[in-house]
């Protein structure tokens, strides 16, 4: 099919533009797309230079509104203290710069991490320090206080709201309430 | 002695290879990607000591030649971007090159085992005692959240890439392959193609590996992309049985004319050289085709790329490449069974 704009190259990118609800279609070439200038999301799809490294910083990093540029100007400046990596190193190059990243960055990335991963808790196997540890007897569910059996209920609850999974919620709720109870009858 | 790509015995009519790799790094160390040049020569000569005891032969990366390191990449020990990095770099290789551990690569660690044919369950089981037995020697950085933690967030957790490569030289023909790789995709698995895009993917080797690393435990990991591999290989082979029924005369013409060709040219491209090996790899496995002894294809797809057939052939000007690569195949492809 040849381009609707200037009917001589082929069309190979099709648009799809909804206004009050009505769709329309269109059928371009690349260089009309681009002269039509969607915004700079697309644009760069059609320069051509949508390395992986970008499609993978876009997918984990902000589009941020012309609103929220500055909080994400601030945003971007915060560095790891120990590899000093800022967030902007980071959406750049699609790499942490230590594992310290990790904690450093991640109220910024959790949700990010977890929709590129499909999760966000680890459950593979553990290295042998680590199991050694009191910290990896917790992990392994063995030896629970009831404090943590609270922190971790509690943080499923969250969870379960967050993915409105309502039923699941209303049990650890109760949940919640029998551990207290138990809690305070001690 | 020889390497496991050489070895035919192993390989298998769609699998050519089981490979798996774990991504791991020391705990209060900055990744390679931040590392000055002394910490990283550091590290490495730290590691090079500590796992002097697995009894693999080691070698300094940065002291070898662009050719061996070429070479490498082209033989999937490094990947391409590594093979031109010029900082502290080292690689733990075992004789048949069925396992490596290369050191301050994208990250501290990585622990590679690969194995001809369908092999998880041994390929697996190698990785992990490496594995072992190094975190029984250097405390890992392991988040109890994020597991593993490594330099890139797309190998987080487990750390784990566990990938087969297949020989689908006919369903990869079919119109219904490529919504088959997105579809895969949808399930967290990638289907990639060796040499470049899927509509010139010359010699229709196919990479089945996982996407995701976290959230599962390694072996869902592994099974998930052991069943995928499964379903396209029995389609492959499904397939292929019925094309042999209807359309042998052709299949044959097909194959013994890709013969003719790469035992008799002058010179050859890379691409006519892996279209023509595609070709006969097949018409081996399906009983149309027989050698005078037994010759490992994929071996000779990796001994005709740039990198190894310098070092197969010695060094030579680039525009002579494809005359080279003529000899070689010449060289190494068997006489026909009489």
């Amino acid at each position: 099919m040849l381009c609707e704009r200037c009917g001589q190259r082929e069309a190979n990118i099709k648009y799809t533009e909804v206004i009050n609800g009505v769709r329309t279609e269109h059928n371009l070439c690349a260089q009309c797309a681009k002269e039509m200038d969607f915004g700079g999301y697309y644009a760069a799809l059609f320069d051509g230079d949508y390395s992986v490294g970008k499609l993978l910083s876009s997918l984990l990093g902000f589009q941020p509104d012309a609103e929220e540029l500055e909080d994400d100007q601030k945003i971007r400046q915060i560095s790891c203290p120990t590899c000093h990596t800022t967030y902007s190193d980071f959406i750049r190059e699609s790499r942490f710069g230590c594992p310290d990243c990790y904690s450093t960055f991640d109220l910024l990335m959790g949700e990010k991490i977890k929709a590129l991963q499909g999760n966000d808790h680890h459950t593979g196997k553990v290295p042998f320090f680590y199991a050694q540890t009191e910290e990896g007897d917790g992990a392994d569910g063995a030896v629970k206080t009831p404090e943590e059996e609270l922190a971790l209920l509690n943080s499923k609850l969250k969870e379960a709201i967050q993915e409105e999974e309502y039923e699941e919620a209303a049990k650890y709720r109760d949940a919640i309430r029998e551990l207290k109870g138990r809690m305070a009858d001690v | 002695m020889s390497k496991w790509y050489e070895d035919v015995q192993k390989q298998q009519d769609v699998y050519i290879f089981t490979r798996v790799r774990l991504a791991r790094n020391i705990k209060g160390h900055v990744f390679p990607g931040k590392m000055e040049e002394a910490e990283a020569g550091q590290m490495v000569a730290e590691l090079r000591e500590g796992l002097s005891g697995l009894g693999l032969s080691y070698r300094d990366l940065s002291r070898s030649t662009d050719a061996y390191r070429r070479g490498l990449a082209e033989r999937r020990v490094l990947n391409s971007g590594l093979a031109k990095k010029t900082s502290p770099m080292g690689l733990f290789l075992s004789e048949n090159e069925s396992e490596s551990i290369l050191l301050c690569g994208d990250d501290h660690i990585r622990i590679q085992c690969i194995q001809g044919g369908l092999a998880f369950r041994s390929t697996w089981d190698q990785a992990n005692l490496t594995d072992d037995w190094i975190s029984k020697r250097f405390p890992y950085a392991f988040d109890q959240k994020y597991g593993y933690l490594t330099a890139f967030p797309t190998n987080v957790g487990t750390g784990l890439r566990a990938c087969v490569l297949l020989h689908l030289p006919v369903i990869s023909n079919s119109k219904q392959f490529r919504s088959l790789m997105d579809e895969a995709k949808r399930i967290g698995i990638s289907i990639k193609g060796v040499f470049g895009e899927p509509a010139e993917n010359y010699g229709a080797l196919y990479y089945v590996s996982n996407q995701k690393t976290l959230g599962q435990t390694e072996d869902e990991l592994i099974v998930s992309v052991q069943r995928v591999a499964a379903q396209l290989a029995g389609q492959e082979r499904k397939t292929r049985i019925d094309l042999m029924k209807g359309h042998r005369n052709e299949r044959e013409d097909e194959v013994y004319k890709s013969y003719g060709v790469l035992k008799y040219a002058r010179k050859l491209t890379m691409k006519e050289g892996l279209v023509y090996l595609s070709q006969i790899r097949g018409g081996i496995y399906d009983g149309v085709i027989r050698m005078e002894k037994p010759v490992s294809i994929y071996s000779l797809m990796l001994g005709i790329q740039p990198g190894n057939l310098q070092l197969a052939m010695g060094p030579f000007e680039e525009e002579q490449t494809d005359y080279i690569r003529a000899d070689y195949i010449r060289n190494n492809l068997p006489e026909l069974a009489s």
